[in-house]
């Protein structure tokens, strides 16, 4: 039973010698140097420096209007804005009903923060006007 | 007779981690020649062949510098600084590997004549070095933190992020196979 002290003491003692040679060979000072040198050597931008307050601050702006424009972006309901019409429609076979329904699809998507009506403002308008929106909005 | 000198207070290794970081060259020399050589005495207890120890102990310094705003006083800079050198002992490792084209078992390396060994005094001590190397690393860092380095297992445990009831566990582990393997 008592040997077992002395072998953890024995472990112990051993394990403080080892390397124990080589720290000893060991050029400290042009370690030292060595290292200072290299670090001199290397782009300012590599070095560590506190990060100032201020560009904290201004980071976690950054994080959190980016985060509430991209949930506003991704939220259920909001339909993608390049949704425009169809691929391949021609507008030109659209009835006037018809170019006002899909009106209104493309418009309530965009106009989320649009302080007027889309509704009102496209019951105003002839085909004409309607066809000619339509495709400035197809791009 | 000169009148004595007033002794200068040592500053701490806090003092001098901030003072590098305004700039200050020689507190990083400093730092280098306080932990330079435990850091040697680890490297080697860790099986870093002689031959690489000075490399090593520079690169494992510039590595620290480079992240020292990482370091938050969780621990000893020293255990800090250790764990550190043991990352870069594994990648150096990892290189010499690939060198070689043939990656060799690592039993077989240790069986096979480490360079370290040939420096090594005694027998025992030659026979520590293969044990050591057949631990697992978390156990091979924890023993030669707390054996050879004398460190608390709070601090190992915050070097090694784990707990210190774990760090105590993965030391008795190492002790028990390392005195199967000496005896």
């Amino acid at each position: 039973m008592n040997d077992q002290p002395l072998q953890d003491a024995k472990l112990r003692a051993l394990a403080q010698q080892l390397g124990a040679e080589a720290a000893e060979r060991l050029d400290v000072e042009s370690i030292a140097q060595a290292v200072v040198r290299r670090l001199r050597d290397e782009p300012r931008a590599l070095r560590p420096r506190p990060l100032p307050a201020w560009l904290s601050l201004a980071a976690a702006v950054v994080l959190l209007l980016g985060g509430g424009l991209l949930w506003r972006g991704v939220r259920p309901g909001a339909a993608p804005a390049t949704a425009l019409a169809p691929a391949g429609l021609d507008l030109n076979t659209l009835s006037v009903d018809q170019l006002r329904d899909l009106l209104s699809t493309v418009d309530e998507p965009l106009d989320v923060e649009a302080t007027g009506s889309a509704e009102t403002g496209l019951d105003d308008l002839t085909p004409r006007e309607l066809r000619s929106l339509l495709r400035a909005l197809e791009g | 007779m000169t009148p004595a000198e007033p002794v200068a207070a040592v500053p701490t290794d806090a003092a001098l981690i901030a003072a590098w970081q305004g700039g200050d060259e020689q507190a990083a020399a400093e730092l280098v020649r306080r932990h330079a050589r435990p850091l040697t005495r680890f490297l080697a207890g860790a099986g870093a062949p002689d031959a690489e120890l000075d490399d090593l102990v520079q690169e494992t310094f510039i590595r620290a510098f480079r992240r020292v705003n990482n370091f938050r006083g969780q621990c000893q800079f020293r255990t800090w600084l250790l764990t550190i050198g043991s990352n870069a002992l594994k990648d150096a490792g990892r290189r010499a590997n690939r060198a070689r084209i043939v990656p060799l078992d690592p039993g077989l390396r240790a069986a096979g004549g480490d360079p370290y060994e040939v420096a090594v005094a005694g027998e025992t001590e030659r026979r520590l070095v293969d044990g050591l190397a057949r631990l697992p690393r978390m156990q091979r860092e924890v023993f030669l933190l707390r054996a050879q380095q004398g460190m608390k297992y709070d601090d190992i445990a915050a070097a090694l992020r784990t707990s210190p009831g774990a760090a105590r566990v993965h030391y008795h582990h190492a002790v028990k196979r390392l005195k199967e393997f000496l005896t």
